[in-house]
């Protein structure tokens, strides 16, 4: 058995963005995936508002948490059924007339009315994290968990879609933890930041904690960061 | 605007086909009722005590099982490509028509419960019970090892079709053992004969057997119709929207090989219907669950009564079973459409 994850307590106030960062292998993916009771933890709990998630029926942490996970399956299904399935645990025979209303409303709310139709295998990767995205968001929750969400995405649906998700986090008090590789962005975007390594969180704060030293201590590398506009910095990585 | 335009397109192409198929389904229906060694006139209601006798005692319970067992055959071979993640897992892919082949054999050379006796057609069995019995229970044991062998060792939905496979292959290895080591040549040709499929076997009291386990498994089916548009994203987004995918796929192949197993027990094997009803629907019309079930089995249900059709007229008077006619449709039929399908990705 391997501990992937220790002691990791995360606090974030509604309508704010949490990104988690961390190397390859140090609990990302995993402490997502437990949150949303997608994985069982083998040892320990998750506690939401200190009631744990594992005991609590799937239907039910479906409407606290909405999971888009880092790759899509290019099924035979269209956007909009994909995204009413988001409505799944808000329903037991079929979608109702609140759940076909709240699945049009989010599609354009992410710009998809014209791929409403489409069905996902003829959508490009960064299409198909859109209707993830909206499909979570159908499920109206509480808590959005994004496993490296802008993966597949260009630098101008990457800048999009964060705004997208923090306008959507501000305005519905949404709870946002995102996954990511991309420091920088995490930088510009992040309300807090905690750098996971080995499934023990190294450091968590404010943007301001992504620094040489917890670059250094976290990913193993030495990093230099560079202002250029009222407080706006860039890292980047000092080969060697 | 552009998507409401698409999506007008997806729903005609839905109506189009679904019209299609139940006139094709209808006429195959009127054509097995009227056609036969004793032809009926257009008009069903009219004739005389024979024309009557053959329709409601011969041609109706022939079309009727026919329809049964297609439709059951098709969604379940839909629901299995679903929870298995694979496009070829079918009722027959998974053993179970291999599994209830061996049952039937065994019960014929093995206890003798196939008394037979040639009549000028072919071979009749005279005891209508007790082969069915030991060929669903060889279909259920079938079941119970691949489902069984999938909850120990935590299996994937990839490694239990292949259990399947090599269970069916098992089971079709002592089939033939049974028969190579059988005394009685008409015995061995009886538990042959029972492997052709032919839905002229099963009669009323087997008919309605057959409907009531189908219907109850086709409500749980169409009750999961979701759960198996969830699975088609991955049992990750399954489990997020609510979804317990294990409890969805245990279920779905419980299901879908008892309403197989007790129709094969009546029938016989009839082989790629489950392959090949569920995959013209998704060339179609695509994969959705809340349509490929029902149109699945009326696909089903309209290919075994147009190959009975076929099997009974085409070197008329003698009958050829229709588990034989679907292979030979079938097999080809299946290399077109994955052809088809290659070609057009």
């Amino acid at each position: 058995m391997i501990r992937a994850l220790r002691h990791v307590s995360l606090m974030v106030e509604e309508g704010k963005l949490l990104f988690i960062l961390g190397p390859n292998g140090s609990g990302k993916t995993t402490l997502l995936k437990c949150m949303a009771r997608i994985l069982k933890p083998h040892g320990g709990a998750v506690l939401v508002d200190g009631k744990n998630v594992s005991e609590m029926p799937r239907a039910f942490v479906s409407k606290i948490f909405g999971y888009v996970p880092q790759s899509s399956r290019p099924a035979e299904l269209t956007v909009y059924d994909t995204v009413l399935l988001g409505r799944k645990p808000y329903f037991s025979w079929g979608p109702g007339k609140i759940d076909h209303e709240v699945a049009s409303r989010v599609i354009k709310l992410m710009g998809l009315e014209d791929l409403m139709h489409r069905r996902l295998s003829e959508l490009s990767g960064g299409e198909l994290q859109k209707v993830a995205i909206a499909r979570a968001l159908a499920q109206e929750p509480s808590i959005l968990l994004l496993d490296e969400p802008t993966s597949q995405l260009d630098i101008k649906s990457q800048v999009e879609l964060m705004g997208i998700l923090k306008k959507i986090a501000r305005e519905k008090s949404i709870i946002t933890v995102i996954s990511t590789h991309d420091i920088n962005l995490a930088s510009l975007y992040a309300d807090k930041i905690v750098m996971l390594k080995n499934g023990e969180i190294m450091v968590s704060g404010g943007p301001e904690v992504i620094d040489e030293e917890n670059i250094l201590r976290t990913y193993g590398i030495k990093a230099t960061l560079i202002e250029v506009e009222r407080g706006r910095r860039i890292i980047l990585p000092i080969p060697g | 605007m552009n998507g409401i335009r698409e999506y007008r397109r997806y729903r005609k192409r839905i109506a189009v086909i679904s019209i299609i198929l139940t006139l094709f389904f209808t006429s195959m229906v009127y054509m097995s009722l009227i056609t036969g060694a004793y032809g009926l006139g257009p008009n069903l209601l009219i004739g005389g005590r024979i024309a009557h006798e053959i329709l409601i005692g011969i041609r109706l319970p022939r079309v009727l099982s026919a329809i049964i067992v297609g439709s059951a055959i098709a969604i379940a071979g839909a629901v299995m490509q679903c929870v298995l993640r694979n496009p070829l897992a079918s009722p027959y892919t998974l053993g179970v028509s291999q599994g209830a082949a061996f049952g039937a054999s065994f019960a014929i050379l093995v206890l003798g419960a196939g008394v037979v006796h040639r009549t000028g057609v072919g071979v009749t069995f005279l005891n209508p019970y007790v082969i069915p019995f030991y060929a669903f229970l060889g279909a259920v044991i079938d079941i119970i090892v691949v489902l069984g062998l999938a909850r120990i060792r935590n299996m994937s939905p990839e490694a239990i079709v292949l259990a399947g496979v090599a269970m069916g292959a098992m089971f079709h290895a002592l089939t033939m053992l049974l028969q190579y080591f059988a005394v009685n040549e008409v015995l061995v040709a009886a538990s042959l004969f029972w492997m052709f499929g032919d839905v002229g076997r099963p009669y009323y009291p087997e008919i309605t057997i057959m409907t009531v386990v189908v219907a109850v498994a086709l409500a749980c089916f169409v009750r999961r119709r979701w759960d198996y548009n969830s699975l088609l994203l991955g049992d990750d987004v399954a489990k997020s929207v609510g979804v317990e995918p294990s409890r969805v796929r245990l279920e779905g192949m419980i299901l879908a090989s008892l309403a197989t197993s007790v129709c094969v027990s009546f029938t016989g094997i009839i082989g790629f219907v489950g392959l090949i009803a569920p995959h013209i629907i998704r060339i179609t019309i695509g994969g959705d669950y809340r349509y490929l079930l029902p149109l699945s089995g009326l696909t089903g249900s309209a290919i075994v009564l147009a190959a009975d059709l076929l099997g009974r007229t085409i070197i008329s008077p003698a009958i050829i079973p229709v588990g034989i006619v679907t292979s030979f449709i079938g097999a080809p039929t299946l290399i077109y459409l994955l052809l088809r399908g290659e070609a057009g990705r």
